[in-house]
């Protein structure tokens, strides 16, 4: 069992490798091929689950290689609560991500499936990793195959700027972690992070640390002022790209601020704690306003992310066990909920090939189906009670009102602004008269699609009826994190 | 892209021409004096104001335990 998230870890890039054996021509094959394999590594990522002891905060299915024994660095990868839903969410949604290319992508099908499995590996190293260095290394080399799926696969001429866009702001940010990671390994000999975890640093250089670690992980989140990559991302990426960028990608910076900058430097983190709130209600509030004025779909989903991240952010800084675990349990929500969203914005533009809302209305006449999903999930986006969004949100609020009242009264806001922008947009798509000077000809969703959409809904459902599931499970780790923290004192 | 298969929309020029225009911002748009006062409001203005009521209330609640104030950036 030990080595398990080992196997996990490079089934999928394995699985990539011999795909590269198949020919060109076998599409059936590479299809079918690709998907068994993800499908496999989600089944053995449920088994860390199982075995998974909630009882302790000490990282799990450890497995250590040596990496550059001379410098002091190890391949050493383990899971702890924080990080098991986040390898749960990333293997759950592969497959699907997969299945809607399954019709739609017909050129170069072969690099498409590889892609997709050596960025499921990428994503799956990230959130194990406890290596410092190695951890940036996988931070960084998801760009890659994500540069790909969204410059090739893309849907318009845009794609390319989007695609550099997403590069360069990305990669510019993430120098500066490169730069700090050199200053730790410097200060103390290691970048293991189990041992940094009881390393000491002074406060002016947990401040310079603090920063450029801060630097490109608010790019990935992405907060404010940095966020401009992601609405031109999510618009040119196929949508198998949207449902990794929203389901998993954002959550690599907000991950990076849990793991990395709230523990190492818990000082700094106090320090700039109210720069933090500061970025997140307005992510919160413009965004959502944003979102208000957008006319294309998945611009108004990729906004609305930038909104829900910025609840993310404001969680995690409430350095409280509700504010963290509000936090975590809102990303695992969005993952959901937010792919979810860009899944039925797929089916819309699979069969009109457009995303701008004023060629769409009354879809309940002739779509009764999905309807009913878009319903599920906008409701999901827009916080009801019973969804899992609302618990994240929640938690989130109750940890930030018991810091600081004043920015939890502005958060808030945020809760009816995605009321209002939610509501809206289904109501334009959905109710209303039929345009058929526009559209014409309506095609429900078909059985492939209806499978997609259903365990999302389960998943959406049950953490929203039964959110005690995934918040047991990290409270430990929480608890052990907050207590970890010198902001308590 | 549009209009290649039964399903797909028909393209209406004012509503294509209407979702170009928002799309690139970055050709559209002018700095203007109005512009300029609305960057400076909500860019400056109410992001410093926002800033200075979170320290505020992070000091009245140091000062309600008798905490020593927390620095802060």
């Amino acid at each position: 069992m030990q080595s398990l998230l080992s196997i996990i870890l490079l089934f999928p890039a394995l699985g990539g490798l011999v795909l590269l054996c198949v020919p060109n021509s076998q599409t059936r094959l590479i299809r079918i091929l690709g998907l068994t394999i993800s499908f496999i590594t989600f089944v053995l990522s449920l088994l860390l689950w199982v075995f998974f002891d909630h009882s302790t905060a000490k990282f799990q299915f450890v497995n250590a290689v040596d990496w550059l024994p001379f410098l002091n660095m190890h391949f050493y990868i383990g899971i702890d609560g924080i990080s098991l839903f986040f390898i749960l969410l990333t293997t759950f949604l592969v497959p699907f991500c997969l299945l809607v290319g399954w019709d739609s992508v017909q050129k170069n099908v072969k690099e498409y499936f590889i892609a997709f499995l050596f960025l499921e590996s990428f994503m799956l190293a990230v959130f194990c990793m406890l290596d410092l260095l190695l951890f940036y290394v996988f931070f960084e080399s998801v760009l890659l195959p994500m540069f790909l799926i969204i410059g090739v696969w893309g849907s318009r001429e845009r794609k390319i700027r989007a695609a550099y866009q997403f590069f360069l702001y990305t990669l510019i940010g993430s120098l500066f972690m490169l730069l700090a990671i050199l200053l730790i390994y410097f200060q103390t000999g290691t970048t293991d992070l189990q041992v940094l975890f009881v390393s000491e640093f002074s406060l002016q250089r947990q401040l310079l640390l603090w920063f450029a670690f801060f630097a490109s992980f608010a790019v990935k989140v992405p907060m404010i002022p940095v966020h401009i990559w992601l609405p031109e991302a999510h618009v040119e990426a196929p949508t198998s790209g949207s449902v990794i960028l929203a389901g998993v990608l954002l959550k690599l910076g907000t991950y990076g601020f849990v793991r990395y900058s709230i523990p190492l430097f818990p000082e700094a983190s106090v320090y700039f704690t109210p720069l933090i709130y500061t970025l997140s209600i307005i992510g919160v509030i413009y965004a959502s306003l944003t979102t208000l004025r957008q006319i294309d779909l998945k611009k108004i989903i990729a906004y609305s992310s930038v909104a829900h991240m910025g609840f993310v952010t404001l969680g995690l800084f409430s350095l409280n066990i509700q504010g963290i675990e509000g936090a975590l349990f809102l990303m695992l929500s969005h993952g959901f909920v937010a792919s979810a969203l860009f899944l039925c914005i797929g089916v819309l533009y699979d069969r009109t090939h457009t995303r701008l809302v004023k060629y769409y209305g009354g879809l309940v006449h002739v779509m009764p189906l999905f309807s009913v999903f878009f319903l599920i999930f906008t409701m999901g986006n827009l916080s009801l009670p019973g969804t899992s969004s609302f618990v994240g949100e929640f938690l989130i609020l109750v940890g930030v009102f018991q810091t600081n009242p004043f920015v939890a009264t502005f958060a808030a806001t945020g809760m009816i602004l995605g009321g209002a922008y939610s509501i809206w947009l289904y109501n334009r798509v959905v109710f209303g008269n039929l345009k058929p000077f526009f559209i014409d000809t309506f095609m429900d969703v078909n059985r492939r699609e209806f499978f997609i959409f259903l365990p999302f809904v389960f998943c959406v459902l049950w953490m929203g009826f039964y959110p005690e599931v995934f918040l047991e499970p990290m409270h430990t780790s929480v608890a052990n994190l907050v207590q970890h923290g010198q902001w308590r004192g | 892209m549009a209009g290649s298969d039964p399903t797909s929309v028909k393209p209406n020029q004012f509503v294509e021409l209407h979702g170009h225009a928002r799309e690139v911002v970055e050709k559209t748009f002018k700095f203007s004096p109005r512009t300029l006062g609305v960057i400076g409001i909500f860019g400056i203005a109410v992001p410093y104001l926002l800033y200075q009521g979170c320290v505020n209330e992070f000091h009245a609640a140091d000062d309600k335990y008798n905490r020593e104030r927390k620095k802060f950036m």
